[in-house]
Formats: C-alpha cells, structure tokens, sequence
C-alpha cells in the first residue's frame, strides 16, 4: 500500500514536472533570450519523462494483460474504464493537435509574404546601387589624388618617397612629404584617413581625421593594388557604420626601386548610414527569420507533439490509475471471498472510501472476523477435546456414517498396535485390512458397526506385537442435531487383557492349589498302602496272583507317582516365588544353555547371534534359565522329527515406541503350531505335544511378565516358531523396584 | 512484482539517459584543429599564440549566409599537472567570437566579444582562417599564480550551438554537422 502510494506520488510529481518543462520549453521557443540556453536540456528531459511514462503505461498495460488471462478479479472493469477514460482522453486531444499543427504551418508561412521579400531584396539592391554610385565617385576622387601626388613626386622632391625608405631619411626632414599637403587633400576629398604605402606594408606618410591609429588595408589588398588594380570596398566598423576603403597604385618615378599606393578611407553621411543601417538590419532580420521558417515550424510541431504525446500519456496512465483506484476495492473483495471459500478467516480488507463500496468492504471485514472469532472458539474447543482425548487411557474412534475415521486417540492408536499413526480420512475397513492383526476386527466389529445399533459391546482378541491382546469394543451412535450435522459412531476401546488374565491366572492358581491340596494328600497313603499290599502278600500269593499284584500295585505306584509330578507342576506354577534380581550378562547365560543342550542333541544345529555392546540385564538368572530351557526345549523337540534340526537364538537391543528393549527370537525349523492353538497357546494345558504337562509356555510367559516383559510366538511363513520375547532395559535395580 | 516494475523502470531511465549523453558525446567529433600554439610571458602577462584550421560543415554555412550568426569559444584553462591524480584546474577563461554576414557590403565580420575588435573578411574562408590565428590573446597576469610548477595550459575552440536562435537548437542538437569542436590542446607552460 505504501509502496503503491509512493509510486503514485512520483509519477504525479513527473507529470507536474513534465508539465514545468513544457511550459518552459515553450517559452524558450517564443523567447529564446531567456530560456534559450535551457531549450536542449527541456528537449532531452521531457523526451526521457514521456518515455518513462510510456514505459509505465506498457508496464501497467502488460500487468493488465497478465490479470486478463488469469481472469483475476476486477480485470475487465479496469480494462473497460482503461479504454473509456484513453478514448475521452485521446480523441479530442489528437483533433485539436491535428488543427494546430495545420493552423501553425499555415500561420508561420503567412508572415512571409513573396511582396515584403521582394520589396526588402530592391532596397537592398537599392541602397547596393547607391552606395555603389558613391563609392565609385570616391574611387576617381582617389585616382585623381594619385595622379596629383604621382606628378608632385616627379616634380618636387616634396613628395620623394624613395629617400623616405632609407634610414638616413629619418634624421633628414626635407624628404618627409608634406603632411599638411596631405591633410589639405584629405580634407578637400572628404576622406577619413588617407596613407601612402610602399609595396612592402611600410607605411610613408598618412592623414588621419582623428588620432586614432590608421586603419590598415590587409595584405590580399596591398599585393591586388601592387598588380595595379585599384582596390575598392564597402566595409561595416565597429560602430556599425559603412565606410569605403580604397586603394590606388602610386605612379611614381620610374627609376624608382619601390612602389606605393595610396590608401584611402570615406566615410558615408550619417543620414545615409542610418539608412543603410535600417535597411541591413531589417533585411538581415527577413531573411534570418525566413530560414529559420521551417526550423521554427518544426520547433513549435516538435513541442506540440510533445505536449500531445504528454497529454495522452498522462491521461493514459490516470485512466490507469483512476481504473485501478475503482477496480481495487472490488478486486479487494473477490480476493477475500475467494480467501474465504480457501478457510482462510484472517483476511481484512482496507477500506479505502466512505462511499457505498467501503460500506460494503467494512461489512465484509466485521463478517470475517466474526466468522474468525467463531473459528477460533471451535478450534480452542477441538484442542481442548484432543488434549482430553489424548490423555484418556481408553481409546476412543469416531466414525461418520461413511465409516470414515474422524477422531482416532493416541490411546486407540497404542492399544489397536497401529504403526502408523495418522488414519483419519481412511475407513474403518482400510484400517482392519491394512493391518493383518487386526483382521479378526473386520468379521466381528465391522458388521455391528454397519448395522447401525444404538449402543453395542463387543470383545475381541487381537495378536499385537507384543502378544495377544484383549479388548472390548463399545460403540454408542451420535443422532444428528445441530451441533452434529450427520449421523456418527464413537467407539470407546478397553484394554482388559490384564484383567482377563489376571482371572485367568487367578482361577488356574485356585485349581492349582486345590489339586495340590485335595489330590496330593490322598495320594501318599494311596502309594504307602499300595507299597504294603505289595509287600505283604505278594510272597504269600501264589505265582500267577503274585504276578498279577506286582502288576497292578506297580501300575498304582506308577501312576501316583505321575499324579504326583504333575501335581508338582501345578504347584510350581501356582507359587508366586521371590524374585532374586541381579546383573546377568544374558549371553553369557543363553551360551551356558545352548551348551548343554548341544551336547545332549548333538544332531540339532543351534546358533547363537548376540548384538555387541548390549548392557547387563537385571534379571532373577534361575528363573530365566527356565525360560530359556523350555523353550529350546520345546523347539528342539519340534525339530526332533527332522533329522537335523536347525535353531537361531538372537539377543538383540531394539527401540519400540520410545522405549529400549532386550529382544530375544528363538526360531526354528520345526512342525510349527497349528493356528487355532496360537491365541491360547501360553495356557496351561494348551499344547500339541503328546507327550508333557502343557505348563511348559504358561510357566515362560509368567517368567517374562514377572520380569515385565512381553513374549509372543507366531508361525514362521516357511517352517516353524518364531517366539519373541522383549523385557525393558533397565538401567539399574532402583529403577526397576520404582518402577514394579 | 509493482516495486520491480519500478525499480526496472528506474534503472531503464537512467540507462536511456546515459545512452543519450554518450550518444551525444560521440556525435560531437572534432572538426577544428589546433596545429600549433605557444605561450608567450611579457609584462608578467601570459598570452598565447595558436593556429587552428576550423572547417565548417554545409548546415552552418547555410544559416550564415542566411544571416544567422555564429559564435565560437576559445575555453582556456592553466592547470596544475599532477602525478598520481588528475590535474588541478587553477584559472579558466573563455574568449567569444562571433561571426556574421554583412548583407550590404557582402562581407563576414569576426569579431571578438570580449576585446571588441573586429576583423571584415571578403570570404567566409578568410573570416575562419582569421579565426583560427589567434595571436596575442592575454591571459592571465602571473601574479595571480603563487606557484608556479608543473604548470599546463590547454585550449579549445568549439562552435557555440546553444547561442544559436532557439528554433535552431533542437536540431543543432541532434545533427554531427553542428557539433564543431577542437579536441582539449595541451601544452606544458615554461616560466
């Protein structure tokens, strides 16, 4: 804005100044006494200002042309009085400059007229014959003074010019011409100076009317009258005035060495010199003014151009300017409608005008900055929602009813297992079949969500990466009213895995200890009584009944015995032992395992592959080394089938989600596990093994939560387990105890 | 986008601005020339003696025989030659010529403004040849001049077109006939 108003202040000054210019320069034409000097200068820089102001104009022309083809708003109605405002301008302008043109040709030429150059050509011719008459008259008058002095000197020694050339003469006064005779001839002849010259320029005698010194004829004149042709001429003096020069050869004794002239200046009466002088001046006036016609008329058309060439650029360029001051709050206002439409609330316009049109701007910005207001009041709401939202333990997914995900909470995000982050705008389905864990969603919540209950639970288990989880979904449907504009779903999310397995853990306890409690105690009197049937009656019997009693308490005691390790299991499983922490190098500990289980199956192949640099765990090292049997067990008895079985065991330290984790994979080769078993497979009994108790993976996953990990196992896609396990990594044992 | 408009409009300006002056400056070739001079010390008044050939083109004959007079400037200067920088200029003067036909008596009168003296020339070659012997023309009185050394003098004849009458000028401006000058005639100054 300031800038434009700038560039608007400086164009108006150049036109003012133009304006100045031309006014000066049209002075300098009329007057050149006063302006003359400045006339080129004002030539040059009016040129330059109506080429920078044809210049701006192309620029504003060239802008307009840009603003057409991108059909920006206001363009055409400032093309419009562009070219209304040029025409208004223009037309009567070029009409008036062509009459002028034409007036001012014909105006000039009309002070010539062919009768005053002829009139003004006969005087002079006139007064040139006048003169002429006269000078010739004065050159007789000379000729017969020379004749006089040429006799004198034949004569009388009076007049002996050749004694007047030698030195000697000076210091001899006879020789020296009579100057008073000279006198007397240039007084009786009317003459201003009269001199006797020798051929080289000396001068011999002379008589002058006033002392001035004596005019001297110039040497084309001397060596004319030394080939003896008298010399005659009309020349202007100082002052003005005409006089004639004459000069005449002398004809003196012809033996003399040396020959002179007599030189002789007239002057004309003063009342034919100021005829003559009127007559000069004013035919050297005509004749100035009658060649300088053409350069006046071409002066005067040259400013007149200029003149017009500024009135057209000037107008152009306040068509321009005056367009653009109308067009702009216009433009103003589509730009910001068009801001608007983008969501742009901020945009304020400047009122330029109190008329009807800054009426219209005003209300347009008060309408924006209540919207703006309103804007910002419903965002403040949505932050204070998302921070809400953000903050909830519970995740919670808002749909439209295009299934369209609005809200997802980073709560829903952690507890779905999303890896990426940001699905809003994508559907329910995407996110379900997107992420091959959450796959199971797409059979049991996707249709609940389609049929449009009012209110509905539903719980699921999903395999996320750090094992199974169980969750419930509960959706509850948003009617449309005025706040909500369409029909919507929020399904609030529950992560209850910990209390199903706290349950679950419960319950198995409680049967554990009732087996342990019930079955155990029965059991040693059972054996015991069995063991003294045996030993009572088994020599007493005869051989075939003794036979068949060593079989059967035999199968008795065998059986007890079974019931009694399995009831040991249950116990172990159902004890909650201390946990003794202390810094274990983990590959140290696995490499100890992996040793001995090498030995004992030595077909197997097992590698080890430790990360280096992987910090001291703070674990209890029995209990880990249980988990670790089992499971190498469990996977070495997988691949027992196949005659060489191949195992990989890596410790790694991996980050997830902002947190450092050690990760142990333990994968082999094996028969792998069917995929129904896989949800439930760290259940107690759940197995596919004919042979163990089942409690093998429930006690590995009660050592890992123990230690605050997470283990997950799944089905390598070629052959075989894959399990993983992840504990933290915990700096020191404080920490850990803050953090149990 | 408008400031650059502006600002390339600005710099456009001053590039057809300085194009003219060069334009104009290369236009104004030489068409008098110096061919000797010398300075001259009498009295303690510095005069100086030059020849110069001055020639003049069709145009400005044509406007003296319509009796337009011309004028010429003899510009001198005494400066003061420096090593390492330009020469200082210590005292400039400037003798005015003006040269006119006589209609009557068909002559061309030169005459020197400043000393008023004239000279009638029954041909304008004679008038140009009398304007090219420049003989006598004082300068300057030494005393003047506290310091004396390294002193230079420099002349130049140039036909005057801004004394020319106004309808004349823009075209005088404009065409290389008009524009007569002498090269700057430099000459060391021995006292």
């Amino acid at each position: 804005m300031r800038i434009r108003n700038t560039a608007s202040f400086l164009v108006t000054l150049l036109i003012i100044s133009l304006l100045g210019s031309l006014i000066l320069m049209s002075g300098a034409i009329q007057n050149s006494s006063q302006f003359g000097a400045l006339y080129p200068s004002l030539l040059l820089s009016n040129s330059i200002g109506i080429l920078v102001l044809m210049i701006l104009i192309g620029a504003n022309i060239f802008t307009l042309l840009k603003q057409l083809k991108a059909k920006e708003a206001g363009a055409r109605l400032t093309l419009r009085m562009v070219i209304i405002f040029t025409v208004l301008a223009v037309v009567p302008v070029t009409i008036v400059y062509s009459f002028s043109l034409d007036f001012l040709k014909k105006g000039v030429d009309s002070w010539f007229d062919l009768q005053v150059s002829d009139a003004l050509s006969d005087s002079l011719e006139l007064s040139r014959e006048s003169l002429e008459l006269r000078t010739r008259q004065l050159l007789r008058q000379t000729e017969k003074m020379a004749e006089e002095m040429s006799r004198q000197s034949a004569e009388s020694s009076a007049l002996n010019l050749d004694a007047l050339k030698s030195p000697s003469a000076l210091l001899n006064p006879q020789h020296i011409p009579n100057p008073s005779r000279l006198d007397q001839m240039r007084s009786q002849n009317g003459a201003e100076e009269l001199i006797i010259m020798s051929g080289d320029a000396l001068v011999i005698s002379s008589s002058e009317k006033s002392d001035l010194v004596p005019s001297l004829p110039s040497e084309s004149i001397q060596s004319q009258v030394m080939q003896g042709q008298s010399y005659i001429g009309l020349n202007p003096s100082q002052s003005g005035d005409l006089f004639v020069r004459i000069a005449v050869k002398l004809n003196v004794n012809q033996n003399s060495p040396s020959q002179y002239f007599l030189h002789a200046i007239y002057p004309f009466p003063s009342r034919i010199n100021i005829l003559t002088d009127r007559v000069e001046i004013a035919y050297a006036e005509y004749n100035e003014l009658s060649y300088l016609r053409e350069k006046l008329t071409l002066s005067f058309a040259m400013t007149l151009t200029l003149v017009l060439l500024f009135s057209i650029a000037a107008a152009v360029w306040a068509a321009f300017y005056s367009a653009r001051r109308i067009s702009a709050p216009i433009r103003d206002l589509a730009a910001g409608t068009a801001a608007i439409a983008r969501g742009d609330y901020t945009k304020s316009l400047p009122v330029q005008s109190n008329d009807e049109i800054g009426f219209l701007v005003s209300s347009f910005n008060s309408m924006t900055n209540r919207i703006a207001r309103a804007r910002n009041q419903v965002e403040m709401q949505r932050e204070y929602l998302d921070t809400l939202l953000s903050q909830l333990s519970s995740g919670v997914m808002a749909l439209t009813n295009e299934n369209i995900i609005t809200t997802l909470n980073p709560a829903a995000v952690k507890l779905l297992d999303l890896q990426q982050v940001d699905y809003k705008g994508g559907t329910i389905e995407s996110l379900c079949r997107n992420n091959t864990h959450l796959n199971i969603l797409e059979k049991e919540l996707i249709p609940l969500i389609s049929d449009r209950c009012e209110d509905w639970q539903t719980q699921s288990t999903i395999l996320a990466a750090d094992g199974s989880r169980e969750l419930i979904f509960k959706g509850t449907k948003l009617k449309s009213d005025e706040r909500v504009p369409q029909d919507s779903l929020v399904i609030v999310v529950e992560d209850v895995t910990a209390i199903i397995q706290g349950q679950r853990d419960a319950a198995w306890s409680e049967v554990a200890r009732r087996l342990a409690h019930e079955i155990k105690n029965p059991l040693t009197p059972i054996q015991l009584a069995t063991e003294r049937l045996r030993l009572k009656y088994l020599t007493k019997l005869e051989e075939t009944d003794s036979k068949l009693l060593e079989h059967l308490t035999r199968t008795i005691i065998q059986q007890v015995e079974t019931m009694k390790t399995m009831v040991n299991s249950f116990s172990e499983y159902a004890n909650v032992p201390v946990i003794r922490r202390e810094e274990v190098d983990l590959g140290h500990l696995i490499e100890d395992i992996l040793d001995f289980f090498k030995t004992a199956y030595p077909k197997a192949t097992i590698e080890l592959e430790i990360m280096k640099g992987i910090p001291q765990m703070h674990a209890d090292p029995l209990r880990l080394r249980q988990v670790f049997n089992n499971l190498i067990k469990n996977a070495l008895e997988a691949t027992s089938e196949i005659d060489r079985g191949h195992i990989i065991v890596s410790v790694r330290a991996v980050e997830y989600i902002q947190s450092n984790y050690f990760e142990i994979l333990i994968a082999d080769d094996g028969t792998g596990i069917p995929d129904d078993l896989i949800p439930s497979i760290f259940e107690p009994y759940v197995t596919n093994k004919n042979k163990g108790s089942g409690l093998g993976l429930a006690i590995v996953k009660k050592i890992v939560e123990e230690h605050h990990g997470v283990v997950s196992l799944k089905n390598k896609t070629d052959q075989g387990v894959l399990v993983t396990m992840r504990f933290p990594i915990i700096e020191s044992i404080s920490a850990l105890e803050v953090t149990a | 986008m408008r400031t650059h408009i502006y600002r390339f409009l600005a710099i456009l300006s001053i590039s057809i601005s300085s194009a003219t002056l060069f334009a104009h400056s290369a236009i104004a070739a030489p068409d008098i020339k110096i061919l000797s001079s010398e300075s001259r010390l009498s009295n303690n008044i510095l005069s100086i003696n030059a020849d110069a050939e001055v020639d003049l083109a069709k145009d400005p004959i044509e406007a003296l025989e319509s009796g337009v007079p011309l004028f010429f400037d003899l510009h001198i200067e005494i400066l003061r030659n420096r090593k390492y920088m330009w020469d200082r200029d210590l005292f400039k003067t400037k003798y005015t010529y003006s040269l006119q036909r006589h209609t009557l008596s068909k002559k061309y009168v030169l005459k020197n403004l400043i000393t008023d003296t004239q000279g009638v020339h029954d041909s304008i070659t004679a008038a140009l040849q009398n304007l090219g012997q420049i003989r006598k023309l004082a300068v300057i009185d030494l005393e003047e001049l506290t310091n004396r050394k390294n002193l230079v003098i420099a002349i130049q004849l140039e036909l005057k077109i801004s004394a020319l009458p106004a309808p004349m000028m823009p075209l005088a401006y404009i065409s290389p006939q008009w524009h007569i000058s002498s090269k700057k005639h430099k000459w060391k100054l021995d006292l």
